[in-house]
């Protein structure tokens, strides 16, 4: 077994290692599971009604079960709740004894497909508020009353009582999912939560024997393992996932001390698999990384280190940002994991390991690491889905794309995300597809994003799309432009829309609707960020970026023009820049590069006036006189515009046309990409 | 006839008769569940209707699915009838009506968040909303069609409900304003453009409203009478001119006069820190002239008491008052009023946390004075009966947990004794009110003394208390409600490597409780670490720089108060604190305090470190629970439980809420341990 940090090479460049290790069976306690890929744990949401959970059910069984269907070795839903103290929003309630009927509904949909199915055990602990439900409001418990970080709320420090109280808790959940059929649980120990709380020097202050050395820190686990084996036997399998370090230096759990705990809970003999994660509140951009972190693959060091710990006596799996089956299999060959978690990979498209052994790993569809549709989603309490993949989480209804009874001639015109989503879905119909794009390119606003720096993924996702056309032989048309005269004579039996969007450039915010734009703005010295990134040539040496958006656009290009040795400050009216950025899990990431760039930033801060040579900016509180800023170019990343031209003059010639995406409404790349899906299904 | 009674005439709107002048205004609640109403939601609002308000609204109901939201329950499907026809049996159980109000989001939402059907959001124009950022789809002539079809849908299903009438959202900044406001609506069709064609969709509504209800069903609208946004929105003057005009079309049998848009909410549901009143009365005084009292007017927004409600009325400004989070504060407000007892009413103190903040995170709403509200299933009066076995309650601790206790038990029949070791009751309470925009505290605990004061508990004040002392008592059950104190050694999760800040042992370093005690005693330069993001150092800020010192936050958040954006406080106290000088440096946190002067880094570890002269460092930082007292007993064996702040350092909402459910059911005995109420939690989530 290799120990070496440095041994693991998920390089983009180096020589692929062979998939096969990733399909052999492997043991986990009782239980054999057909290969070494797993979804892990992940909250979904779905089994939630409005403010409240609800139950497992059918939209989380039929979610899973396309995941076992395209042969993944073992899928887990979200963690569970395994009492009112630790519950949180999305994590299922198992205490209830009607848990049992519902996650039997999830095992019978998953064993269907040879797959196995374990649940977490998931306790909130710090990471609760204890407020989200009004019949079950409560004190946060944790080992000692510090608080989260995130929720800045003051836990209280949890008595023998207390400890009692879950300890059973832990038995009784573990019962039920035995009961339910499902094959086994991992107690989540990580991130954080509330057995983290104990195993962590910095949250754990205690002085009784559940504080102060490792032992005493794991007493709790250990007494939860002990009671969970006298409820369900040493036959049910049983995991700990923990992290391996939590990113806030020596505080916290580092390599080693991770290696203690490991080797005390190793020693009980009553677990069955390790889970090797990282992070913990407020670093769970560790835990679920966004692509542009540049993490794919970051524990397997820690991997390394656990199977080092626990040998060959106990399967060690390793997850967190693992996007392609190449990463998969190196951690397996050279001894980093033994299973490996893919679960937004999994998100992105449910059939990897079905094309991976198949022989057609390139016709996977990649996981582009954005964190849109699925984290963003969660954090807004929306039950998740997929940037490229809108049929996750809608399986029950768009599980299956029926075939076209009569099959068409479809026009789409517009190559960008909409159009070819429209164009792949139809053709997969059975419809005959021509796809018109006025650029001599595919990919529309996606290629440009995708030259930003740490977004290359959004290119994948690109080429994706266009391999699958291609796949589909789609007549695929650049460099034409469409007229209604032209729709007319092509004589389409359905015409789609997907022409995209354009930036304004007249400075005009819906956020700031009193005035009509920036005075100045229609000055030689003014670019859209489309403008910009077409070529990099065209701005000067001083630029003003302004930002009216917050996501990814201005900073992104704020750090391409400062490495090429620009000088930059961005401008924003809002509170910070980046504000969509946090719950992508990004900002972290991208943010403190800013400073390190040298970019300035002027937050707060309104645009009055453009001018050659000059930005005059003031204060959005007023209290302060206005400020000049030497720019030679300014960039105004604000609103988009619907280019819609095509499909009005259609409207007027009385041509019957569809629209999609942006040139409905200039949204995300989630709805383009919905959109051209659901019309492709509805033609 | 006294002024109090101009509130009880009966009024009729339409061929309704409103049994008084009191209403309940719609407001969202997330008492729904699964897009549809539910039991909890129908006792919240008929608790309303049973303490006597005239007329009560729940939130507003969607009547297209491309203008739901969240919590705005669906009522164009005819599924909607027999769920409202229990709301609207439950409060004609009273005198009470029952309006609902019919509303669509427009431009004002994501559009994304059921998965079944995403759509890009409808709006008279490609706009974007302020909150949301979502650039909207222009809606077609098939779409307003489609649109307008829903609300006479939703019109007719109200009424088969038996609800008694229905109001039209026309405010706001939702669909109907955007199309009636410049601001929002930049067509250059027939719906576009002059007044007459603003109002054509409003109209077109209407109309088919009263072609599904005939015209002897109550239909009004709620309009903002100005947006804020001075002359580019809805002013008042263009208000009246599209009264005026919409009232010529002799179809609306009321009109309730509201204000805002996205861009200025902070007018609304504004918090304590707004500082002002009944803003909007004016307003419908106007509106008044404009439908030269040929419908009735209603008002809402900000009338926390019986006696602004009084004036509004009396003054002739509006026919109703609208008191909506004073009856998530207090149900009984109008029962209590006519009953002589107005020194009883609970009053909404403004602080938006119970409400506003549950409702944006999209919790169930309740109250953080009136834990009660969204519980009435739970916590029904029947449930607050007396109790069996009257027993001797000690309560240890005046703050509102303590406080909330007493007031409980005592009620539940139990003898209840309260001891404060200071000379006032009150507790952090009392420090927080004396900070700027938040003297409503003062009135919260007013209300709680008066409650204590009627239900005789013997309250000691000036008497600390110990094990002894407390054993000595011998009551049947004690409840510690001990409060906590503030962390003065600059600890924070936030910078997990150290235990402290260096220097925090100086002398020139207060907590904020400290500061307020001892005003005279901070310094002229004054630097405020601020490690929660709340009201606090906001407020502290303000109080000092206003009174001429040199004062900067430092804070490891993003921005300076994040958490005052959630109770709408944000806009009111953080340009003030701007305005008055204060200096804050975000993103940013201390390295050492030194005499006289304080480094400050940034968190990200780029730049350099910074030097701010300050002679007082004032850390609002962590609580520690007191429960020094809790240890003494338990090493007694004397049985205690504790709520609020000694159990963990909360807010207030905890602290009044654990006083409450403490106080229901004082546990003696082995039963009084904190756990107790966790191992009952044990059933199904809710």
């Amino acid at each position: 077994v290799s120990t070496s940090p440095q041994s693991i090479s998920a390089i983009p460049g180096e020589p692929p290692v062979g998939l096969d290790v990733l399909w052999e069976p492997v043991q986990i306690g009782t239980v054999e599971v057909r290969n070494r890929i797993v979804v892990t744990a992940h909250e979904a949401l779905y089994g939630t009604i409005h403010t409240r959970n609800d139950a497992m059910g059918k939209q989380y069984a039929a979610y899973l079960a396309a995941r076992a269907r395209g042969g993944a070795g073992l899928v887990m839903p979200g963690g569970a709740s395994v009492h009112p103290t630790g519950e949180k929003f999305g994590h299922l309630p198992l205490w209830p004894k009607e848990s049992v009927g519902q996650y039997r509904i999830l095992a019978d949909a998953v064993h269907e497909h040879g797959a196995k199915v374990f649940v977490q055990l998931y306790h909130a602990g710090p990471q609760a508020a204890g407020l989200d439900f009004l019949e079950n409001q409560h004190p946060p418990l944790a080992a000692s009353a510090l608080p989260s970080p995130v929720t800045q709320r003051v836990p209280k420090a949890m008595d023998r009582d207390d400890i009692g109280l879950i300890i059973h808790a832990y038995g009784v959940a573990a019962t039920h999912m035995r009961e339910a059929g499902i094959d086994g649980i991992e107690l989540s120990a990580g991130h954080g939560y509330l057995l983290h709380s104990f195993f962590s020097p910095l949250a754990n202050r205690r002085q009784d024997e559940y504080g102060g050395d490792v032992a005493g820190r794991c007493r709790l686990i250990v007494e939860v393992l002990a009671e969970i084996r006298a409820q369900v036997g040493r036959d049910y399998p049983v995991g700990v996932r923990m992290s391996f370090d939590d990113y806030i230096g020596g505080a916290g759990i580092t390599h080693d001390i991770a290696q203690e705990i490991l080797a005390e809970l190793h020693q009980t003999g009553l677990v069955d698999l390790f889970s090797v994660s990282g992070g913990t509140y407020p670093t769970i951009d560790r835990m679920i990384p966004p692509a542009l972190a540049g993490l794919e693959g970051q524990f397997a060091s820690d991997g390394a280190r656990a199977r080092a710990v626990v040998g060959d006596n106990v399967p060690v799996l390793v997850a967190a940002g693992i996007r392609t089956v190449d990463v998969a299999a190196r951690l397996v060959s050279e001894g980093s994991a033994d299973l490996v978690g893919m679960a937004r990979a999994h998100l992105a498209d449910p059939d990897v390991v079905a094309k991976a052994r198949a022989g057609r790993v390139s016709e996977v569809r990649r996981c582009t690491g954005a964190n849109q549709g699925c984290v963003r989603r969660a954090a807004n309490r929306n039950m998740i889905t997929c940037t490229v993949n809108p049929v996750a989480g809608r399986e029950q209804w768009w599980g299956t794309l029926p075939s076209a009874e009569t099959r068409l001639r479809v026009l789409v015109a517009g190559g960008g995300p909409a159009g070819i989503k429209a164009a792949e879905t139809a053709a997969l119909r059975g419809h005959e597809v021509t796809l018109v794009e006025r650029s001599d390119a595919l990919g529309g606003q996606l290629r440009l994003a995708g030259a930003l720096p740490g977004r290359s993924t959004w290119l994948e996702a690109l080429e994706d799309l266009t391999g699958s056309i291609e796949r589909l032989g789609i007549d695929v048309r650049l460099g034409q432009e469409l007229t209604s005269q032209g729709v007319r004579e092509f004589g389409a039996d359905r015409v789609v829309i997907a022409t995209g969007s354009y930036f304004q450039k007249n400075g005009f915010s819906s956020a700031n609707p009193t005035r009509d734009g920036i005075p100045g703005a229609d000055s030689h010295n003014v670019f859209s960020p489309v403008e910009v990134l077409e070529d990099l040539e065209v701005v000067g040496h001083r630029v003003v970026i302004v930002d009216d958006t917050g996501d990814i656009v201005p900073l992104g290009l704020a750090l391409l023009l400062a490495g090429r040795g620009h000088e930059v400050e961005v401008v924003t009216a809002k509170l910070h820049a980046g504000s969509q950025l946090l719950w992508t899990l990004e900002f972290p990431w991208v943010y403190p590069q800013l400073g390190q760039a040298g970019v300035h930033l002027s937050e707060q801060t309104l645009v009055t006036r453009i001018d050659d040579g000059a930005v005059s900016v003031a204060s959005i509180w007023g209290e302060s006189e206005e400020r000049t800023i030497d720019a030679d170019s300014v960039v105004l990343v604000m609103e988009r515009r619907s280019d819609d031209a095509l499909y009005e003059s259609l409207r007027a010639a009385g041509i019957d046309a569809q629209r999609i995406g942006d040139c409905v409404a200039p949204r995300d790349v989630d709805d383009a990409i919905y959109e051209g899906m659901k019309v492709g299904r509805e033609l | 006839m006294t002024e109090l009674d101009r509130l009880w005439e009966p009024i009729d709107i339409g061929p309704v008769t409103i049994p008084n002048r009191v209403f309940v205004s719609a407001h969202e609640t997330h008492h729904g569940d699964n897009r549809r109403m539910t039991e909890r939601y129908v006792a919240y609002v008929a608790a309303r209707a049973r303490g006597g308000a005239g007329l009560v609204m729940p939130g507003g109901a969607s009547v297209h699915p491309h203008g739901e939201h969240a919590g705005h329950l669906p009522i164009w499907g005819k599924e909607c009838i027999p769920d409202y026809g229990k709301l609207a049996q439950a409060v004609h159980e009273t005198d009470s009506k029952v309006f609902v109000q019919l509303f669509h989001r427009g431009l004002q939402d994501v559009g994304t968040y059921r998965l079944e059907d995403w759509h890009p959001l409808p709006a008279p124009s490609a706009l974007a909303s302020p909150v949301y950022g979502r650039v909207a789809k222009p809606m077609d002539d098939e779409e307003i069609a489609d649109t307008v079809r829903h609300y006479g849908l939703s019109a007719a299903n109200m009424r088969d409900a038996g609800i008694d009438g229905i109001e039209l959202s026309a405010g706001h900044g939702y669909l109907i304003c955007q199309f009636l406001s410049p601001l929002t609506n930049h067509r250059t069709d027939r719906y576009g453009g002059s007044l007459e064609n603003r109002a054509r969709f409003l109209r077109e509504i209407v109309e088919e409203i009263r072609r599904q209800v005939g015209s002897d069903y109550p239909v009004g609208m709620r309009m903002s009478f100005d947006e804020l946004v001075g002359d580019a929105g809805i002013t008042p003057e263009r208000a009246e001119e599209i009264l005026a005009h919409v009232h010529a079309w002799g179809l609306l049998d009321f009109v309730n006069v509201s204000g805002v848009n996205y861009h200025s909410l902070e007018y609304l549901t504004f918090s304590m820190s707004a500082g002002f009143g009944v803003q909007f009365a004016p307003n419908a005084e106007r509106a008044k002239r404009v439908v030269e009292n040929q419908i009735p007017v209603m008002v809402a927004s900000g009338v926390r008491t019986i006696e602004q409600a009084i004036e509004v009325v009396v003054a002739a400004q509006a026919d109703l008052v609208g008191m909506t989070r004073a009856h998530i504060a207090d149900p009984e407000i109008v029962n209590k009023a006519r009953a002589g007892r107005v020194r009883e009413i609970r009053r909404c103190i403004g602080v938006n946390q119970g409400c506003i903040r549950r409702v944006v995170f999209q919790d169930k709403l309740s109250c953080t004075i009136n834990p009660v509200a969204g519980r009435e299933q739970r916590w029904s009066p029947d449930a607050l009966s007396p109790a069996s076995t009257p027993l001797s309650v000690l309560v240890i601790g005046g703050g509102p947990a303590g406080m909330k206790a007493a007031e409980t038990a005592a009620r539940q029949g139990h003898r209840v004794q309260l001891h404060e070791q200071t000379a006032a009751l009150g507790g952090q309470l009392r420090y927080a009110a004396r900070l700027p925009g938040r003297s409503n505290w003062l009135d919260f605990i007013e209300d709680l003394t008066t409650q204590l004061d009627i239900l005789g508990v013997e309250v000691q004040t000036g008497a600390p208390a110990s094990a002894d002392t407390i054993a000595a008592e011998g009551a049947d059950a004690v409840l510690l409600a001990t409060g906590s104190t503030f962390d003065h050694s600059g600890f924070s999760m936030n910078t997990p490597l150290r235990d402290g800040i260096p220097g925090a042992a100086l002398g020139h370093v207060l907590d904020p409780v400290q500061a307020l005690d001892d005003l005279g005693g901070v310094g002229s330069e004054v630097v405020i670490v601020d490690d929660l993001g709340d009201t606090i150092a906001l407020t502290l800020a303000i109080l000092l720089a206003e009174d001429g010192r040199t004062v900067e936050i430092v804070t490891t958040q993003l921005h300076a108060s994040p958490q005052t954006l959630l109770t709408m406080d944000f806009p009111w106290l953080y340009p003030r604190a701007v305005r008055a000088g204060v200096r804050v440096s975000a993103q940013s946190y201390v390295e050492e305090i030194e005499p006289g002067r304080v480094r400050l880094a940034s968190i990200w570890g780029t730049g350099e470190t910074r030097t701010v002269a300050a002679n007082t460092v004032v850390l609002c930082m962590l609580r520690r629970s007191r429960d020094e007292l809790h240890r003494e007993l338990a090493q007694r064996g004397i049985a205690a439980t504790r709520i609020g702040d000694c159990l963990a350092p909360r807010d207030v909402d905890d602290a009044v809420y654990e006083g409450m459910q403490a106080g229901l059911a004082p546990a003696t005995g082995r039963r009084a341990t904190d756990t107790e109420p966790l191992g009952a939690a044990l059933g199904p989530s809710g």
